[in-house]
């Protein structure tokens, strides 16, 4: 097993602007990396880079401490799974599955072998002799897994695997993925746009925007300590909400809805800078004499065990998540608390965290809130 | 659609069918007929006899005739297959500097008529000592820059993503092309393939030029030849000639008809 390393690999196409840029980064063997981001943040091409199905425009990849820049990709010890599966429509599914296998040389009976049990392994074994296009959504991405797994090869990418099928499937798959590698202990690394997939599927998750590293942890510390306003708003649904906001006698407030008090400490950290408010969906409360927000319910969506409300705070739309079904009207006047604690100040031109629920100093909270 | 429509649109497209297929229908019809129905100009054969088939046949080399042209045309068609799928490959496939205008070049040629190049390229087949040889029926159409922009349409169409998966496999760009890229386009090679075999079969002018005796002259000059012996007031005879040539222009379209209703449907993923 190889570690892969990248030092400030950057890309750029015209020669003017990066694609990726300055990416510092090692993954460890047999991790599940997650590389999620928007659309053209460069997820792909970073990923294309790794494959070496494009090139590093700058920076080192090395593979096992070796130097792999210019590596061709069938040196690189990889298996691809791509957006549209790739299969070969001329092929039956068998040879889809043997197809690098026959390239490799690899024996017959070794090649039959591989194939029947990658086959057990994804339910395949009753369409092995299908073409592709007699195959459903799914079936064609377990046909795409199963390459991989008898390829056997230790690193496996994946550009988007489950964006093709409907929500349910998806959540299938992404278990199915999961599970089958940590069976066969491969290092994975996953490219998706969907921060679900990358919470609930990544030992590690590598946020990228425009391009550039906004941050590299795990599921919940991307969660719990996102370093700035992007990453916050990205991971996490409905995400989080956000609104200008002020210090006015030392409370934080925030249109006319919203007030409440600070401690010292985080007035000092403030200081005076403009900032932003952010507090999570799951941390708005009914009223309970704390942090209030004054509003009028904007709508009202009860999702069977959780109820999502919408309201208005400093002209932004803001959404809180009830546990249990709550019958509300939209448009009557409402009053919400919220967890001091879980508040998130944003730096509003750097977009930094300046204060965040795990940088505060808990014992002088302890001592404000007396 | 009610029935009366259809068979209204049925028996419009079977006349129109019998108009445009009349000249081919009609050469049938003569080629059995005697002397006296042609001088008649009978529409329909007054006693049904295979004399003038036989008589063409003895009086002209005709098998040798068909055998020229389809050695010729088979030539042709693999000679221009090869080429053809080998440059669209690069041009679909594998960038290089300047590719695009070659192509482009490539693409200019179409405009210019093989005629206005036939002195030039009859010049230099003569002077390579071709004349009389299959090599000049054959090489100088190996290079069709029309094959080449149709195979590099379809080769464009191909997702990109199978080409990298390829080559992720670890497929040389050469096994690419003849174990990904030749597979998925099986269709527009068989298309390509007819065309070229057609062509090359009705060919008249180049055959012409390049032969001076039977050796390698096609059925299409040997026709012509048949004016020129004995029997080029028996029009049932020249008819018979005419028959054989275009059967097997008949045949192979009837059959690939079959294969390329075939292929489409089966090309088609979802
Ligand atoms: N072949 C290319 N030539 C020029 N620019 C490119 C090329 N491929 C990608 N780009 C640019 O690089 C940037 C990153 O593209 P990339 O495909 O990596 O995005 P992505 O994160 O994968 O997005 P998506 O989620 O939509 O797939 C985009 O701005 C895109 O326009
Ligand atoms: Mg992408």
């Amino acid at each position: 097993m190889r570690e892969i390393v990248l030092d400030k690999v950057s890309k750029t196409y015209d020669k003017q602007s990066f694609a990726v840029e300055d990416v510092e980064v090692s993954i460890r063997p047999g991790e599940f990396f997650v590389l999620v981001g928007p659309s053209g943040c460069g997820k792909s091409t970073l990923l294309r880079m790794l494959a070496g199905l494009e090139e590093i425009s700058a920076g080192s990849l090395s593979l096992g401490g070796k130097l792999a820049n210019h590596l061709p990709p069938n040196k690189r010890e990889i298996s691809m799974v791509f957006q549209n599966y790739a299969l070969y429509p001329h092929l039956s599914v068998e040879e889809n599955i043997m197809f690098g296998l026959k390239v490799r040389k690899i024996s017959k009976q070794e090649r039959k072998r591989r194939v029947q049990e990658a086959a057990t392994m994804l339910g395949l074994s009753d369409y092995l002799k299908r073409k592709p296009r007699e195959l459903s959504g799914g079936q064609r991405q377990r046909v795409a897994l199963a390459r991989t797994v008898v390829s056997q090869a230790p690193i496996c990418l994946m550009d988007e695997p489950l964006s093709n099928l409907d929500a349910q499937l998806r959540g299938q798959m992404r278990v199915e993925i999961r599970q089958l590698q940590q069976q066969l202990g491969m290092t994975m690394i996953y490219v998706t746009h969907d921060q679900v997939e990358a919470m609930t599927m990544g030992d590690r998750i590598m946020v990228l925007r425009d391009g550039k590293v906004q941050q590299i942890g795990t599921p919940l510390e991307i969660y719990n300590q996102p370093v700035n306003k992007f990453v916050a708003e990205f991971i996490g649904s409905p995400p989080m909400n956000m609104a200008r906001a002020s210090i006015i006698d030392g409370r934080l407030v925030a249109g006319n809805e919203l007030s409440i008090k600070l401690s010292q400490s985080d007035l000092a950290k403030i200081g005076n800078r403009s900032i932003t408010l952010g507090i999570r969906p799951e941390h708005i409360h009914q009223a309970n004499g704390q942090g209030r927000v004054r509003t009028t319910l904007l709508n009202v969506e009860i999702l069977g065990n959780e109820t999502l409300l919408a309201f208005n705070v400093n002209n932004t739309i803001w959404k809180a998540k009830w546990p249990g079904q709550w019958q509300l009207t939209a448009g009557s006047p409402i009053e919400l608390s919220i967890d001091r604690e879980q508040i998130f100040i944003f730096d509003e031109i750097s977009e930094e965290v300046v204060s965040s629920p795990f940088n505060k100093d808990t014992v002088l909270e302890g001592v404000q809130t007396l | 659609m009610n029935t009366g429509r259809t068979t209204l649109i049925y028996a419009l497209l079977f006349i129109s069918a019998l108009i445009l297929f009349f000249p081919i229908l009609y050469a049938v019809s003569v080629s059995f007929m005697d002397g006296k129905d042609v001088f008649n100009r009978a529409l329909l054969p007054s006693s049904f006899s295979f004399d003038n088939y036989k008589k063409v046949f003895s009086s002209v080399p005709l098998l040798h005739y068909l055998k020229n042209s389809f050695v010729v045309s088979s030539l042709v068609t693999i000679g221009q297959l090869t080429v053809a799928s080998l440059a669209a490959y690069v041009f679909a496939f594998i960038p290089f500097k300047g590719r695009d205008f070659l192509f482009i070049v490539v693409l200019a040629t179409l405009m210019i008529p093989w005629e206005a190049t036939m002195i030039s390229n009859f010049l230099t087949v003569q002077h390579l000592g071709w004349v009389n040889s299959y090599r000049a029926l054959t090489i100088p159409f190996f290079a069709s820059a029309f094959g080449i922009f149709l195979l590099r349409q379809h080769f464009k169409s191909i997702p990109y993503e199978l080409y990298e998966a390829a080559q992720i496999e670890g497929l040389t760009r050469f096994q690419i092309f003849y174990r990904v890229v030749l597979p998925y386009s099986r269709m527009s090679l068989v298309t390509l393939g007819i065309y070229s075999f057609l062509t090359t079969w009705n060919m008249y002018l180049w055959p012409l030029l390049v032969t001076t005796n039977d050796s390698v002259r096609t059925i299409q000059i040997g026709l012509k030849q048949l004016q020129t012996v004995e029997v080029a007031t028996e029009w049932g005879v020249v008819m018979a000639g005419v028959v054989v040539a275009i059967l097997p222009t008949l045949i192979l379209i009837f059959i690939s008809q079959k294969q390329l209703q075939k292929g489409l449907t089966q090309g088609a993923l979802k």
